[in-house]
């Protein structure tokens, strides 16, 4: 229910923490937010940050404070969107359509005192928003999921989105506010390639914005996401309103070869239980408390270590050459994870430090927020 | 996430993702165990890192044929169970840092702990402990079988450490301790049993090395689920500890006296071509380290790829599921799964029973 660390008091070294600890670095933090919302307040798009990634309310608040920010944050379900609305977020994005009353009526809740947009790609289920928030006596913005990869949601033709959005026009409780996409996953692709199929998405994307446009309708915003690594390129394009971004913050290892501007700023610290064998160490962080659903975890600044194998409850620790590890029992060693968003979702408790020292203590209040 | 459905709700009405527990299919599965050991000497001790609720280690413990304590891998795991009232709890891992291990010996004051050692390190740090605090502490020897992770990795290493504890003054030792999975998968009833007996023969050989210099070796605790069976017939061992079977995993299904109890139900939000559709189960909903779940009772449906956000499904034929239907995925490893939510949602006939908390989820340290 609630994870059950030592209680750490701010102003403590972080050496007394208890591992497995998820940590946050925020000299690297506040750098990494500071570089990308620094680019955007110079230029027209600004950065709506994805606070699923994080799912902490304090988070959220610290990157919405940084000029260059949309007025508020992405999030992917209702629940995470009631945590974070209930924590002082006054403009919530949820990117995931939802088809089911008993959810929309908590959205309808929930619009009558934060702003929420949602997003659809279905007529019914516009139909649907548009019933319960009216019933309700509230509205929300809606925009429409334009498809540019194929394993995402998403229309597919110019035809089904200006029904569409003739369709959000005309419905009662509605407020079309323009189109919405989530580009593609990072998959293992080189940056090149990346950029190259981001550079086609986006022409399909604005295509969308143009062809509505020459039908006479407004088209307010144009959101486009899943943008760390290309957060500067979608930035920069010409009827780009919004840029949704979570990972930018803390530089995972899978975002790591495509960003070589941000800095890792969220590790896991660990700590050596075993040393069996000369090359190889076990520690206490196994993949309940580090995630290894998206790749495997990567020693921080230590590229001779790795951290491949690794099961429930015990990470690995292997020398890469089969060499004498230079690791004792009780050493403590700090692990990048592969995808940031998974770690938090397994933690209950994050510490920001600064220095060496712990400088806050927060909850991840929509972690576990799935429904 | 505190989100608690009536009891009485039909399953059709959970907002979704909603991990859910079979009622019927747990009791069967804890059923299995209580009549195997029901009249043998070994027993098993239920392992707690799989389910993480109290509630269910009672229904294992409450069932017969169990040592009447359980298995743990972290010290907060332990402090939950403890709490719970298991008058018993060995921590299948090494506790090596300061304040873990001053955490371990307030709750030898409180309960019967044991850990696991493989390293002299270990065993001077627990020894200071355990004399500083006045505490006594169980302790065994881990023995790596197959699994390169923690444990001795040769017999005299275990003779040795046997030695050393038994001089350590505050700690008790208490006998040997290791686990095993499967070399093969999905192996046969006779390749299970081969192997079983190999892995479990090599605990039974650091046993009596350490009998034959004259320490005792009270406890001999090994093997999982898979091996339930196989360790009930070698003389010597004197518990299992078993944890998958309590609501199995899809890679498990070859143990076919055990049912699928966990499930995740997830709705579709999106179906953005003929054969693709994308259900609201995220990767975080479930976990895939070992590869994406199966969809339940569609043949035709697999999953493509999981993302921090969806599932993406695909099918051969025309895709069956529209916006708005339901899917239900099946998990390749459910321990992994059932650490990402705070409910078990616990249904029968497809109405909602009862929801416990699992109570121990996120407790890593």
């Amino acid at each position: 229910m609630v994870e059950r660390p030592i209680s750490t008091l701010p102003g403590s070294d972080s050496a007394s923490l208890d591992t497995p600890a998820l940590v946050v670095d925020l000299d690297a933090f506040d750098a990494n937010v500071n570089l990308v919302h620094g680019f955007f307040s110079a230029r027209s798009a600004n950065l709506r940050p994805n606070a699923h990634t994080h799912k902490t309310p304090a988070l959220a608040h610290r990157q919405l404070a940084i000029k260059g920010s949309a007025s508020g944050i992405a999030v992917i379900s209702i629940s995470e969107a009631e945590v974070f609305a209930s924590n002082g977020i006054n403009d919530i994005r949820i990117t995931t359509q939802i088809p089911t009353y008993s959810k929309l009526n908590r959205v309808a809740v929930l619009s009558k005192s934060c702003k929420v947009s949602l997003i659809a790609d279905n007529a019914n289920v516009v139909g649907m928003y548009s019933e319960a928030v009216t019933a309700k006596n509230s509205s929300v913005d809606v925009l429409i999921d334009i498809n540019v990869h194929e394993d995402r949601p998403g229309v597919h033709s110019l035809d089904h989105a200006l029904k569409l959005a003739n369709l959000i026009h005309d419905l009662p409780g509605l407020n079309f506010a323009g189109i919405f996409s989530s580009g593609g996953p990072l998959g293992g692709s080189s940056t090149n390639s990346l950029i190259e199929r981001d550079l086609k998405a986006l022409d399909t994307f604005l295509d969308y914005k143009s062809f509505l446009q020459t039908k006479g309708i407004a088209v307010t915003e144009a959101s486009f996401g899943n943008s760390t690594h290309n957060y500067a390129l979608i930035g920069e394009t010409k009827g780009i309103t919004e840029v949704r971004s979570g990972a930018y913050a803390f530089l995972d290892a899978n975002h790591a070869e495509h960003c070589a501007d941000l800095k890792h700023a969220a590790y896991i610290i660990s700590t050596v239980n075993n040393r069996p064998e000369i090359a190889r160490a076990v520690t206490d962080c196994g993949q309940k408390a580090i995630g290894r659903d998206l790749g495997a975890p990567e020693v921080l600044g230590q590229k001779n270590l790795i951290a491949a194998a690794g099961s429930a409850e015990h990470g690995l620790i292997d020398s890469a050459d089969g060499s004498m590890l230079n690791l004792s029992i009780g050493d403590r060693v700090n692990l990048i994870p592969a995808d940031i968003s998974t770690t938090f979702s397994l933690h209950d408790i994050v510490y920001g430090i600064r220095g060496g020292i712990v400088d806050s203590v927060w909850h991840i209040a929509a972690r576990g927020a799935f429904n | 996430m505190r989100k608690i459905p009536l009891p009485g709700t039909a399953v059709d009405q959970l907002d979704t993702p909603v991990l859910v527990i079979d009622l019927d299919a747990l009791e069967k599965n804890i059923n299995v165990i209580a009549t195997h050991y029901s009249d043998t000497k070994i027993k098993l001790r239920p392992h707690v890192k799989n389910h993480k609720s109290p509630q269910i280690a009672w229904m294992q413990v409450n069932a017969g044929g169990t040592v009447g304590g359980v298995c743990a891998a972290k010290v907060s795991e332990a402090e939950v169970f403890v709490e719970a009232g298991f008058p018993n709890v060995l921590i299948a891992n090494q506790i090596v840092s300061a304040p873990k291990i001053q955490r371990l010996m307030s709750l030898a004051k409180r309960a019967n702990l044991m850990v696991v050692v493989d390293d002299l390190e270990q065993v001077k740090l627990l020894s200071e402990s355990a004399l500083k605090t006045n505490s006594t502490l169980g302790v065994l020897i881990e023995v790596n079988t197959m699994m390169r992770r923690g444990g001795i990795r040769s017999v005299e290493q275990g003779v040795s450490l046997a030695r050393e504890i038994v001089a350590a003054p505050g700690l008790v030792f208490k006998g040997v301790q290791s686990h095993q999975v499967p070399e093969t998968d999905a192996p046969n009833m006779a390749e299970r049993f081969d192997q079983g007996q190999k892995f479990i023969g090599m605990v039974l050989d650091v046993k009596s090395a350490i009998e034959e210099v004259g320490i005792t070796v009270e406890i001999v605790s090994t093997g999982e689920s898979w091996s339930y069976d196989i360790a009930a017939s070698m003389p010597g061992v004197t518990e299992i500890e078993g944890g998958t079977y309590i609501v199995m995993e899809v890679p498990y299904s070859y143990m076919s006296e055990f049912t699928l109890a966990a499930k995740v139900i997830g709705t579709i939000v999106s179906k953005p071509s003929e054969n693709t559709a994308i259900g609201d189960i995220s990767i975080e909903a479930i976990g895939s380290p070992n590869g994406p779940p199966t969809v339940e009772a569609q043949e035709d449906v697999v999953v493509e790829s999981m993302s921090l956000e969806h599932t993406v499904l695909k099918s051969t034929n025309s895709m069956p599921l529209d916006v708005g239907d339901r899917y239900t995925l099946l998990t390749h490893q459910q321990d992994i799964t059932m650490n990402r939510w705070d409910q078990y949602v616990g249904i029968r006939n497809g109405v909602v029973e009862a929801v416990f908390d699992v109570t121990a989820r996120g407790c890593s340290n």
